[in-house]
């Protein structure tokens, strides 16, 4: 694959990243905020728009959620923490 | 008797939160007879802290607040203690820090200056919380999902655990919640609190001598 196609497909995973995180967070309640340490607290709507933006939040944001989905994948989050941490 | 100093900047929402939910540690702590170093609000700010630490010689210190890498903060985000400044402050102590990221450097370069165990997150420390429940923080039991099990380190510690067995209790209070939104039991929005548990849970860390209690 030439260096330009590559190119092409890596935008259009981060295309796609960016709507699926959007998607994700579009579920969170009204309500609900989140707080980013130092960052901040943020809705629904501010999230979203700093996905949008790849700010350092966004990236934040979207960190936390491509991790998540990587460890229900791997099956990570139904095993016990202690028991993967010291493999007994 | 035993010495327990405390931080709880109180100061937006983020601190106003850890602030209220640290109650419960403190009312623990009294009922076991610790002496409790209060530092709420403008008192949990350097120099007062320096002085109560020289003072008093409180075995536990538990910070609530921001953090970075290097540092946790107090009082309008005023730098409590600060790696390559001042973490000889926390020799022989047990550490729990409330905050973001500040196990990743603060905490190993205050075990080579002598503190006895860190505990505290690699990563940002994230938390939900209803907008409704900001003036009764203890009633809002989506934020409740994050801070007990992260009080857990405390309570455990106080009720006199080693910091392995309070940092594995806390992981077991966030396994337990995350288990808790995913199953059948969780809403729509579970998921999203799940994710966060799991970051939280995944960079909590204990650093030092696991086997040391207060």
């Amino acid at each position: 694959m030439s260096t330009k196609s590559k190119k092409i497909k890596n935008n259009e995973f981060d295309k796609d990243m960016k709507e699926l995180v959007k998607a994700r967070l579009n579920v969170l309640p009204k309500n609900v905020s989140v707080s980013i340490g130092q960052e901040g607290t943020f809705n629904r709507e501010e999230l979203i728009e700093h996905v949008d933006k790849e700010d350092n939040i966004g990236q934040k944001i979207t960190q936390v959620e491509m991790e998540f989905l990587q460890a229900i994948k791997k099956g990570e989050l139904y095993e016990n923490p202690i028991d993967y941490q010291t493999g007994l | 008797m035993k010495i327990l100093l405390i931080t709880r900047p109180d100061y937006d929402i983020t601190t106003r939160y850890l602030s209220a939910w640290s109650k419960k540690v403190i009312e623990l702590a009294e009922k076991k007879n610790v002496q409790v170093l209060d530092l709420k609000r403008e008192k949990a700010n350097p120099k007062e802290l320096k002085s109560r630490i020289l003072k008093m010689s409180p075995a536990l210190i538990i910070f609530n607040g921001h953090g970075d890498n290097n540092c946790v903060t107090g009082y309008q985000d005023k730098i409590l203690i600060q790696a390559g400044d001042n973490e000889e402050l926390l020799e022989s102590k047990i550490v729990y820090a409330v905050s973001c990221r500040s196990a990743a450097e603060l905490g190993p370069k205050s075990i080579q200056a002598g503190a006895l165990t860190y505990i505290g997150y690699t990563g940002d420390f994230i938390f939900c919380h209803d907008m409704n429940k900001i003036t009764l923080p203890l009633n809002d039991k989506i934020v409740g999902l994050f801070l007990e099990p992260s009080n857990q380190v405390s309570i455990s510690l106080i009720k006199g655990s080693t910091s392995q067995d309070a940092t594995d209790r806390s992981k077991q209070f966030f396994w337990r919640n995350i288990q808790k939104m995913l199953s059948s039991e969780g809403t729509v929005e579970s998921n999203q609190y799940a994710k966060y548990l799991w970051w939280n849970m995944k960079h909590q860390v204990c650093l030092g001598d696991n086997e040391s209690t207060f």
